[in-house]
């Protein structure tokens, strides 16, 4: 009696097609992957219409859009250039964890559409975050603090023709990796790749 | 044939299971904690590796550049400069993890943007001088201890290290005072020499 089982599951498997085990063998192994997370489920995430004053979690930050203005000179941190304008985004932005979080994560949760991109002279960044309240311009390696809440100005470089009422705003948000057992990187934000909220915001132009 | 085929897949079914138990339940990921060794202001601590003393401490609203046609910046909340004499006792050593812990046990980091120290290096039996700047919740300052040891350049842990733990002597007067401070220092880094933290008035900036 003991025999006769293998036998028929010998006898099912080769009543199979190739297509049918190669099936079989995924379905397993996705069977066996729970115990380490492979049934955890992706969220299941809405895309709102993005507005300004509204505060979006981003994981690490509340992030509130207060305006977004194009002007053609920010005195007195950008001089007026000819060939581009600048695309003020104005944010609030708080870090309501309890570490120090980096303000890189706030910068590259922003992504756009027909925005008229140009880039900065001779750097990567596509954004420039300056503090509202003192005009300085946070560098890269700056983190915010537990607690602490920043006006910050995220500045974007753009044609002078660039159609404003076709342009549109995403901002995206963050999951927390505790573990990762591929890299030696634990306990950090990996950027979602829906976004939490987009669309078009007004947009104001200082001549 | 059969059984030992089977008894090879118990024990990679077995071995598997055994290290996802190692890995969530034993959370062999986290880090070591460090070493604290208490201490206060005035006080020098005596760490395995070197001598760390928080020679003075203060609060600013604003920390101004060394360079004058440079914008000062403005804390988020409230900044504490702390002034540190560090001497490595066997071998040159660099410290490079400057952090506050506030009452409830959340970690701030050094302010990029203020322009201060953000680590210092003392060769062996050399005092070496600087100055770390630290953006904190004014609610949050009662309690404050400056944390310093040699950390890690590449995991930002202090993974088992001998940290000063220094209790920077600021109670609720301290906080309720502070909170409301307009002091502006000019932002010092590292010296040979011993730092006096200079008081500036700030010029406006024509916007």
């Amino acid at each position: 009696m003991r025999g006769r089982v293998p036998g028929r599951v010998r006898g099912l498997v080769a009543r199979r097609s190739p297509t049918q085990r190669l099936g079989a063998v995924a379905a397993l192994v996705v069977v066996l992957s729970a115990p380490f997370g492979g049934w955890r489920s992706a969220a299941d995430q809405e895309v709102v219409p993005l507005a300004l004053d509204q505060r979006l979690d981003l994981g690490p930050f509340h992030l509130t859009i207060d305006s977004v203005k194009q002007v053609t000179a920010l005195p007195p941190v950008l001089e007026a250039d000819p060939d581009a304008r600048y695309l003020v985004i104005r944010t609030t932005v708080t870090n309501h964890t309890d570490r120090a979080e980096s303000v890189t994560l706030a910068e590259a949760a922003f992504s756009g559409d027909h925005t008229g991109f140009l880039a900065w002279p001779d750097e990567e960044a596509q954004l420039r975050v300056y503090g509202v309240d003192d005009a300085v311009r946070l560098p890269s390696g700056e983190f915010v603090n537990p607690g602490i809440t920043l006006h910050l100005a995220f500045v974007l470089r753009q044609q002078p023709d660039t159609d404003l009422a076709a342009l549109t705003l995403g901002v995206r948000g963050y999951h927390f990796q505790e573990v990762d057992p591929q890299t030696l990187d634990p306990d950090r934000w990996v950027l979602d790749e829906t976004p939490i909220a987009e669309g078009h915001l007004p947009v104001e132009v200082d001549a | 044939m059969r059984a030992r085929r089977a008894t090879s897949t118990a024990a990679i079914l077995a071995a598997l299971a055994v290290g996802n138990v190692i890995n969530t339940r034993l959370d062999a990921n986290s880090p070591l904690e460090p070493v604290a060794e208490p201490g206060g202001v005035g006080e020098v601590t005596h760490l395995t590796y070197g001598d760390v003393e928080v020679t003075d401490v203060r609060p600013a609203e604003y920390v101004a550049s060394q360079l004058g046609d440079e914008l000062a910046s403005k804390a988020g909340g409230v900044y504490v400069l702390v002034t540190v004499t560090v001497t490595a006792t066997r071998e040159p050593t660099s410290f490079l993890a400057a952090y506050l812990e506030d009452s409830e046990g959340r970690q701030y980091r050094t302010s990029a943007k203020a322009g201060c120290a953000i680590n210092v290096r003392s060769g062996t039996g050399v005092p070496a001088y600087a100055v770390f700047c630290f953006d904190v919740p004014p609610d949050a300052l009662a309690g404050m201890r400056f944390q310093l040891s040699r950390g890690n350049l590449t995991f930002s842990t202090l993974a088992g290290d001998h940290l000063a733990d220094v209790d920077l002597g600021i109670d609720g007067d301290d906080e309720a005072s502070w909170h409301r401070t307009d002091a502006v220092y000019l932002a010092e880094t590292t010296s040979r020499e011993p730092i006096e933290l200079e008081a500036v008035t700030l010029d406006e900036v024509a916007p």
